[in-house]
């Protein structure tokens, strides 16, 4: 790992205007929007990987996807090796992405039905300008093996193939162009319990083969527990906690973190079970609360949570939290 | 496509193979057809059918069965002319105007314009503007055929574009040109070879209709509607004139309709469904 | 209950023997396609039509015959006697409906009581699965409810006749984990209170674990290891079932290196002649592709469908481990 910095994201925010319905009978300011991700900022060193855990609709997707430029934000910095990816344009952008790419959670769709498994791999290298054929198909052939597929399967259509052999084509079309940043979003969850393990166990292989930086982002946190350094949880478009894995997993802060980790069914009968589940749903993003988005559910809930905003604070050995339960524990320590 | 499945619908079958035979009958019209279309017998006009004519005879004693075989080349041709042409320019249009978001508002209500006009009304301005011929009569039923093309393109197009495999070649970094030519037209396929298939029944409708008003092809090269036109004179006294060029029409047209329904079958019904809201 | 083998030109359940005793929480797990929904699908009844049939077997409900009933006879057990849960509640729920009648009419479907007093019961039940002021969600469609809310609105619905048999097929799957927690900790109060037997269908190790008293692990279409909990995750016998709990990472303890199971599930199309397990299994004989193994009891309460236990061969080896 170096000094330089390899991946930062600060103060990220994607905002999603809603719309008011055919009449707009609202004046245009007030206009509501859904904070899908909303003041997100975390880094990656090279190599690390990070896990971006959390519910449907906490906006761990779109962070995914706002930082990789396949959604516009609203606003924040992605700095990645020596340059603001927000600010990068057209051709600029698009040559840039050579550098960071992205597998997808949905094995089948992600895959176009139209083309063969050696288009599909060959595709990124034809829009870098890798001009010679023969090339190309060297580089294809060679990844096909890397991710073990066998290369008699160029020719062949993405439908022909298991979920787990799909997102095998899609991790070597990811890879072909050699990037050293990968979001991988879900890239698991939609695969049999049996052939989730080959897959995660690719992914790892490849990141230490072609030294890879992982944003990991899932929903499932013994996965997380499994290929992450580092974990952090999203809640409602704001990141809670972010830490060490074994900080994270042993000594979580957060009670949101407590109770995630609590809901988790786990394969040992002989385990005891701490009856700690939360009551109630996710708020809706269009109208989170106030404060403390988590407070409502929250067991350890106090006055200022339903008021004041907690701000990440540092624990120590960059565990950062955010919750006033710990505010007021560091401020006496201090 | 498996024949089997084709051979499960018999009366698909009898449309395709009738299509089969025409195409056939077209490129074979010289060896088909023993009399020359043109050759004036006026010794022998409007004799019923039998005989030496098969079909019969015209008012210039013209060989009727020669003039519908000739005639299936033109109508194929015309109506491949105008698939072609609405096809072609609608898929581009309707894909670019969908994909590119900018170039959507301008292109969208253009289409919109066109498709106030009645459609063979529109057609008929076009051709008095730019004046008889084969290639103007395809150009000028080709154009109200395109709007409808454009609008299911760019339907599909608005479906295609939020595919994860579209965001897949986005993140690669492929340029958006080769991504509306490599993946969006290519997954638009099928629906529009279904389109097509009507648009080729229609277009032969509107095709024969522009012959019979005298707007269409030039009276002396045969075709179907030509041949409506100049036999309507004659409805009492010659019907074969009418049936003959008449019963081809509507097979050739229920044919297609046929052949474009089985094709629907076998498209995702989903897809098919967005079409129609079309 | 028993039914051994249902078929169709493919068959994807074949020679399934199950038994859930009264109050008893049943696990079936399974990867898609192992027959594990095709299964819980044939206990009520409701197999795909035209196409799907129980080509033979038996299902038994409290001493009566099942198979080969009359379809309002069927009709008249389901929801009264068995009810199901599905994975989405929204394809079971009618949109154009508030939840609050379609429970009542649930209710009048098998029971002669006035519409108000049906209401007074949906309400009730509303209420016992947690759902915050039932009056007036009982007047709300199933659209503006939340996936869990939805899902307690299936739970109503299926309990609300008090049912002594629940199928809950991946009841939990659509569901985030805190909410999923939620339902089933609802799930097993229920259960208690009335005294129901469950069928939990699920492909998650983790769920059976915590929520059934017996576990049957199902892999293309047959059964092919069954025992109390305890024993199947302290003394996992089969290789398939043994290859499952390698395979999932872990909440606790050291991170182990995932052992994946190498292959993939074979489809129903084409199955192998024996073992349907034996391309994937690293303790495979040569025995295994030609016969298909028949049910071993290694112990009580214990069968492995497994060529290593013929004749107790493993018998002793087992314990040890």
């Amino acid at each position: 790992m170096s000094d330089e910095i390899f991946l930062r994201v600060r103060n990220l925010k994607k905002h999603f205007p809603v719309r008011e319905g055919f009449l707009r009978l609202r004046p245009r300011r007030t206009r509501s929007s859904v904070k899908a991700v909303d003041d997100v900022t975390f880094s990656i060193a090279e190599g690390e990987t990070l896990g971006l855990v959390g519910e449907s609709g906490c906006g761990k997707s779109t962070t995914g996807k706002v930082l990789l430029r396949l959604l516009p934000a609203t606003s924040g910095s992605v700095f990645f090796r020596g340059s603001e990816l927000l600010s990068l344009k057209g051709e600029e952008l698009r040559k840039a992405r050579q550098g960071f790419q992205m597998i997808f959670q949905d094995p089948y769709a992600s895959l176009d039905p139209r083309m063969t498994v050696g288009r599909i791999v060959e595709e990124p290298l034809r829009a870098h300008g890798v001009k010679s054929a023969p090339e190309r198909l060297e580089r294809v052939a060679e990844m096909l093996e890397a991710v073990g597929l066998d290369t008699s399967y160029l020719r062949r259509y993405a439908f022909e193939f298991s979920g787990g052999q799909r997102q095998r084509i899609g991790i070597a079309r990811a890879l072909i162009l050699r990037p050293s940043l990968i979001v991988a979003d879900e890239p698991v969850s939609a695969l049999d319990v049996s052939v989730q393990a080959q897959v995660i166990n690719l992914l790892m292989e490849m990141r230490s083969r072609f030294k890879l930086t992982y944003l990991f982002i899932a929903h499932d946190l013994s996965v997380v527990r499994h290929i992450s350094d580092r974990v952090a949880v999203m809640y409602l478009g704001r990141i809670v906690e972010i830490g060490k894995k074994d900080d994270f997993f042993e000594r979580p802060l957060h009670p949101y973190t407590h109770a995630l980790l609590a809901s988790v069914p786990e394969p040992d009968p002989l385990r005891e079970r701490t009856r700690f589940i939360l009551s109630g749903d996710v708020p809706s993003p269009l109208n989170p609360p106030e404060g403390c988005a988590f407070h409502p559910r929250c067991p350890r809930a106090a006055e200022p949570c339903s008021n004041r905003l907690p701000e990440l604070r540092d624990m120590g050995g960059g565990h950062w939290v955010a919750c006033h339960l710990y505010e007021t524990a560091q401020t006496k320590i201090i | 496509m498996k024949l089997g499945f084709f051979l499960k619908r018999k009366v698909a079958l009898i449309g395709f193979l009738f299509i089969g035979l025409l195409l056939a009958v077209a490129l074979a019209a010289p060896l088909m057809a023993r009399i020359p279309p043109q050759d004036l017998n006026p010794a022998n006009k409007l004799s019923p059918p039998g005989g030496a004519h098969l079909f019969g005879t015209d008012n210039f004693g013209r060989d009727v069965f020669s003039r519908v075989v000739y005639g299936a080349r033109t109508s194929l041709t015309g109506g491949s002319g105008v698939v072609l042409f609405s096809t072609v320019l609608g898929v581009l249009i309707g894909a670019v105007a969908g994909y590119f978001r900018r170039t959507e508002a301008w292109l969208m209500r253009l289409v919109d314009v066109m498709m106030a006009f009645p459609p063979l009304l529109l057609a008929l301005v076009l051709v008095s503007i730019l004046g008889r011929g084969m290639l103007n009569v395809i150009v000028a039923v080709g154009v109200t055929y395109l709007t409808r093309t454009v609008r299911v393109a760019y339907a599909l197009t608005l479906k295609i574009r939020e595919e994860p495999y579209i965001e897949a070649a986005v993140a690669s970094g492929v340029r958006q040109f080769a991504i509306v030519t490599r993946h969006v037209i290519p997954n638009m396929l099928s629906p529009i070879i279904v389109q097509a298939t009507f648009t080729f029944a229609f277009s032969l409708l509107d095709l024969a209709a522009l012959d019979f008003l005298g707007l269409g092809i030039p009276p002396a090269v045969p075709s179907w509607g030509n041949m409506l036109s100049e036999g309507r004179m004659y409805l009492t006294r010659a019907p074969w004139l009418l049936i003959f060029p008449g019963a081809f029409i509507v097979m050739t047209v229920l044919s297609f309709n046929l052949a474009g329904d089985v094709l629907r079958d076998r498209l995702d019904p989903q897809l098919q469904r967005n079409i129609e809201g079309v | 209950m028993s039914f051994p083998s249902e078929k169709g030109k493919i068959w994807p359940v074949d020679g399934v023997n199950l038994r859930i005793l009264p109050g008893e929480t049943l696990g079936l797990v399974g990867e898609s396609g192992s027959g594990k929904s095709m299964t819980s699908l044939a206990l009520m009844g409701l197999l795909p039509q035209p196409h799907g049939k129980i080509a033979a077997g038996s299902i038994k409900f409290k001493g009566r015959e099942l198979v080969g009933l009359e379809n309002d006879e069927l009709t008249a057990i389901r929801g009264k006697n068995i009810s199901m849960i599905f994975q989405d509640p929204m394809t079971s729920l009618n949109p154009v409906y508030t939840v609050g009648d379609q429970i009542a009419e649930a209710v009048r479907a098998h029971e002669r009581i006035t519409k108000a007093q049906a209401r007074k019961r949906a309400v009730d039940m509303l209420a016992k699965v947690g759902i915050p002021s039932p009056e007036k969600r009982a007047d709300a469609y199933p659209h503006l409810l939340s996936g869990g809310m939805r899902q307690r609105v299936m739970i109503a619905m299926a309990l609300v006749l008090r049912p002594e048999l629940l199928i809950a097929d991946e009841p939990t799957t659509a569901l985030d984990v805190t909410i999923q927690a939620q339902i089933l900790y609802l799930m097993e109060d229920l259960k208690r209170d009335f005294g129901m037997s469950v069928l939990l269908v699920t492909h998650n190790m983790g769920l059976v674990a915590e929520n059934a008293d017996k576990i049957a692990v199902m892999y293309a279409g047959r059964i092919l290891e069954e025992a109390p909990t305890r024993e199947l995750f302290g003394a996992p016998s089969h290789p398939y079932t043994r290859g499952l709990l390698d395979s999932i990472p872990r909440m606790r303890g050291a991170d182990k290196e995932l052992k994946a199971i190498p292959g993939m599930v074979p489809t129903l199309q084409d199955l192998p002649p024996g073992c349907k397990f034996a391309n994937r299994c690293s303790f495979r004989q040569t025995r295994c592709e030609i016969e298909e193994p028949p049910i071993f009891e290694t112990w009580r309460g214990h069968s492995v469908r497994c060529w290593l236990f013929y004749e107790g061969l493993f018998y002793d080896g087992r314990r040890s481990r």
